[in-house]
């Protein structure tokens, strides 16, 4: 299993990785587009690599409120603003690239 | 076009009625324990990043701006929200030895919160100043991966 690139411009889509948190995601092409459009900084990455945190007070995946996903990646301080939404398909966190403000 | 005016619009004294049983106190201090204290990754308007920003002082909070919003994800309203922002200070009252500079000045950051319509805090962002006596901001040992 290839491990999660720490930069969205060496992120395949569709490809499973592992991140550090030893979670397995992947990406659709919209989703690297946005990464690589607003996250310059790879902010987010680092959030998803991070796993799952309690939902207060730490970047990386929390809860979903929006209805169909399951975590989305929270970066805090400058570019924390928005997040990005996953869900799970077979075990897979897919990103299929929907970013909302917070 | 027409443009509508919204000045006295009774949605402002709507959304000020919603908002007054909210005790702001509370609310942040029930946010500030839940983090204990502390927030997991920061960072500052340089892009800087920092493990762990500790707030090492008691804080009071002063809501600053308030507002209604609505998600929409492929055109499909998905939730409503609540922003709500608060001007973080030092509580001085609090305060034994004095820490607080010449100038007076106590501001911490701010602190920004997301309620759901059941005002159920759902999501956070922070602006610290990562040089405030207040805080004790943690870099990560290696400087390289600083983002």
């Amino acid at each position: 299993m290839e491990s999660l690139p720490n930069n969205w411009a060496d992120i395949q889509p569709d490809i499973i990785y592992q991140t550090l948190a030893d979670m397995l995601v992947s990406f659709s092409k919209k989703q690297i587009r946005l990464g690589q459009r607003y996250d310059q900084n790879n902010k987010h990455l680092k959030a998803i690599q991070n796993g799952r945190v309690p939902p207060d007070g730490s970047i990386g995946l929390v809860p979903s409120e929006a209805e169909g996903y399951d975590l989305k990646s929270k970066v805090l301080g400058s570019g924390g603003d928005y997040r990005y939404y996953g869900k799970f398909i077979e075990g897979v966190l897919h990103f299929p690239g929907v970013k909302t403000s917070h | 076009m027409n443009a509508v005016t919204l000045t006295n619009h009774k949605i402002w004294d709507e959304l000020a009625k919603i908002l007054e049983p909210i005790d702001i106190n509370h609310l942040t201090t029930q946010h500030l324990e839940s983090c204990n204290y502390k927030i997991r990754g920061y960072w500052d308007s340089n892009n800087k990043f920092y493990e762990e920003i500790a707030f090492i002082h008691p804080i009071c909070a002063e809501l600053v701006s308030r507002s209604l919003g609505t998600n929409i994800i492929n055109n499909h309203p998905t939730s409503h929200w609540i922003k709500l922002k608060f001007l973080l200070k030092a509580d001085l009252s609090a305060s034994e030895n004095n820490l607080v500079s010449d100038d007076g000045d106590d501001e911490i950051g701010e602190l920004t919160l997301i309620l759901d319509t059941n005002q159920k805090v759902i999501d956070e962002n922070w602006l610290i100043d990562v040089e405030s006596p207040f805080v004790v901001a943690k870099s990560p040992p290696d400087l390289q991966h600083s983002a």
